[in-house]
């Protein structure tokens, strides 16, 4: 059911069906503040991700004005450095246009979309890979089934000098810019770049995948779908040679009529009693208190009732009595013997 | 017009046989109609009152698996392996970090499943083979019912409750927030959510421990 649909829900209860007094525009932004708030009071979105190495992106830019063109894509690289007036390619290419005679050594090649890195030679910069649209904070994180930690470049730098060409089987991420949205693995997985997912190798295309330019880059495998005639089909998630982490989601803002909101339909109106509540709480000619606290009582209830549902979610918990292994340790710290001092 | 519009047609002071606004087509009968959807939706989403069971043929090396269902899934109440007559123990991330960090790569007969987002269920260990497979019993809440002649997924016990609720968003629409709350409240009584206790000894609901080790892969 896409945002046309809620809107109309939406204007129903307003009783304000062709836009008088509120607009369009000042719903949509209600939507998406509603939609924000309900998941920060909630936590309710959470998903998992196979994304695969090296993540593939729709086209790639060099200089920022170059960006304003772009807004028909999704998935969007700034590649290469930006120096000066110019962008440059490798390290030595700085010290030309300074007219410094001296040539600095590189690492390896570069690039202009991150799947070139991966082409037999070494790469000569870091390999950032994205998150996917929605996401919000990560819970988990694995590489090839193996898990691997939070760290910081910082921590990476301090270790291994050649920390940009060092490879091997990754046990490290670490953010590299939050506004892009984008983590860097250490080391850079050694894998031989290949077309498939079966076998050794860095996934790129696979029998049956679709690229899912909305949520992210990796593809949802369809050919693995089983029972589908039946009402109950089951996608398989392929976590080998990828990157699979469990987040929990920022729901994307709705833009256009067709845009689906992220939350399951049986939530969906929890966000729409928020909206309504904001609509008549609002300084203009529809405000009416008395119905305004109503829908905003409707969705502090709803918030109750989402998370009496979570909690629904664990009633199939064995609960154990433990000992050994879960024994709590306490952190040591040094202190002054009990007897001190002498009374 | 099936039997619950019915109900909140003759609530709302319409006549079903004759209705003045509500017409009895998908038009007229959206609004009633999306109410009462929600009504059902949220009762199963808090009393987990319609289940359904499915089955997941297992595949060598592969733990997780999306479910796609008509509706929403809401909750696993339990989850069965055919061949190997065992039952599955809930389990969560933070869990098997703990007992065994590297647990994506164990791989053995599951023991346990956990349940991810909206619609990802995964097993631990991971199978080791496809012969056997899996039978999951889950609380699903339900698409929304488009025609009178659809089934409504919903205990009997329960459509007063959905019928108020339907009557609560007329009122409230008309501008009426002090009728609309008065039948909000009709929808929390007759949904026993206002009671201390539970109204259904049908269904104990106290924990029990038990001295059970974890499961862990054989």
């Amino acid at each position: 059911m896409t945002w046309a649909v809620e809107l109309e829900k939406i204007r129903r209860m307003l009783r304000d069906p062709d836009g008088t007094i509120w607009s369009d525009a000042y719903l949509r932004h209600l939507y998406n503040d509603a939609q924000q708030d309900f998941q920060n009071k909630t936590r309710a979105l959470e998903d998992i991700h196979a994304q695969r190495i090296p993540g593939l992106y729709q086209i790639s830019y060099q200089y920022d004005w170059e960006y304003r063109s772009l807004s028909t894509y999704s998935q969007i690289y700034q590649c290469l450095t930006t120096h000066d007036e110019y962008v440059v390619c490798h390290a030595w290419e700085p010290q030309q246009i300074a007219g410094i005679d001296a040539d600095v050594v590189d690492y390896g090649i570069h690039f202009s979309h991150p799947w070139e890195s991966c082409m037999s030679e070494v790469p000569g910069e870091l390999i950032k890979t994205r998150f996917p649209n929605n996401f919000g904070t990560l819970s988990y994180m694995a590489y090839n089934n193996e898990p691997i930690a939070a760290g910081s470049k910082k921590r990476v730098q301090s270790a291994d000098a050649s920390y940009i060409t060092t490879e091997g089987q990754p046990f490290l991420y670490y953010m590299y810019d939050d506004e892009d949205n984008s983590f860097v693995l250490y080391p850079r997985p050694s894998t031989v770049f290949q077309s498939d997912i079966s076998g050794d190798g860095v996934a790129f295309f696979a029998e049956g995948d679709e690229e899912d330019t909305a949520t992210g880059i990796i593809a949802v495998r369809t050919s693995t779908t089983d029972s589908q005639e039946e009402g109950f089909s089951v996608d398989i998630v392929d976590t080998d040679y990828n990157v699979f982490m469990v987040y929990s989601v920022s729901p994307e803002d709705v833009e256009v009529e067709s845009d689906e909101p992220e939350f399951p339909m049986f939530m969906r109106k929890y966000v729409r009693f928020n909206v309504i509540a904001r609509a008549y709480g609002g300084n203009n000619d529809g405000k009416i208190r008395s119905l305004s606290e109503y829908w905003s009582t409707r969705y502090e209830l709803g918030i109750k009732f989402v998370k009496r549902y979570l909690q629904n979610k664990r009633q199939d918990r064995d609960y154990r009595l433990t000992s050994g292994p879960n024994q709590r340790r306490y952190a040591r710290h040094v202190r002054l013997p009990d007897t001190y001092p002498l009374v | 017009m099936n039997v619950l519009e019915r109900k909140v047609l003759e609530l709302i002071g319409e006549d079903p046989d004759s209705p003045d606004v509500f017409t009895d087509d998908d038009e007229g009968m959206a609004p009633i109609r999306d109410s009462i959807n929600d009504a059902i939706q949220e009762v199963i989403m808090l009393t987990g009152c319609f289940k359904r069971e499915y089955y997941i043929p297992l595949r060598e090396g592969q733990a997780f698996y999306r479910l796609r269902l008509g509706g929403d899934l809401g909750w696993i109440t339990d989850a069965w392996l055919v061949n190997n007559k065992s039952r599955l123990s809930q389990t969560d991330l933070t869990r098997l970090n703990y007992l065994d960090p590297r647990w994506q790569k164990t791989s053995a007969t599951p023991a346990s499943y956990f349940q991810f987002g909206r619609d990802v269920v995964g097993l631990y260990p991971k199978p080791s083979g496809t012969t056997d497979i899996l039978r999951l019993t889950l609380v699903e809440i339900p698409a929304a019912y488009s025609s009178d002649k659809d089934r409504i997924k919903l205990r009997d016990q329960f459509q007063y409750a959905v019928v108020h609720y339907a009557v609560a968003e007329f009122w409230a629409s008309r501008g009426d927030s002090l009728e609309a709350q008065k039948n909000m409240q009709m929808y929390m009584d007759a949904l026993g959510l206002t009671k201390e206790y539970s109204a259904s000894p049908e269904y104990p609901r106290q924990l029990r421990a038990t001295k059970d080790p974890w499961p862990v892969a054989q």
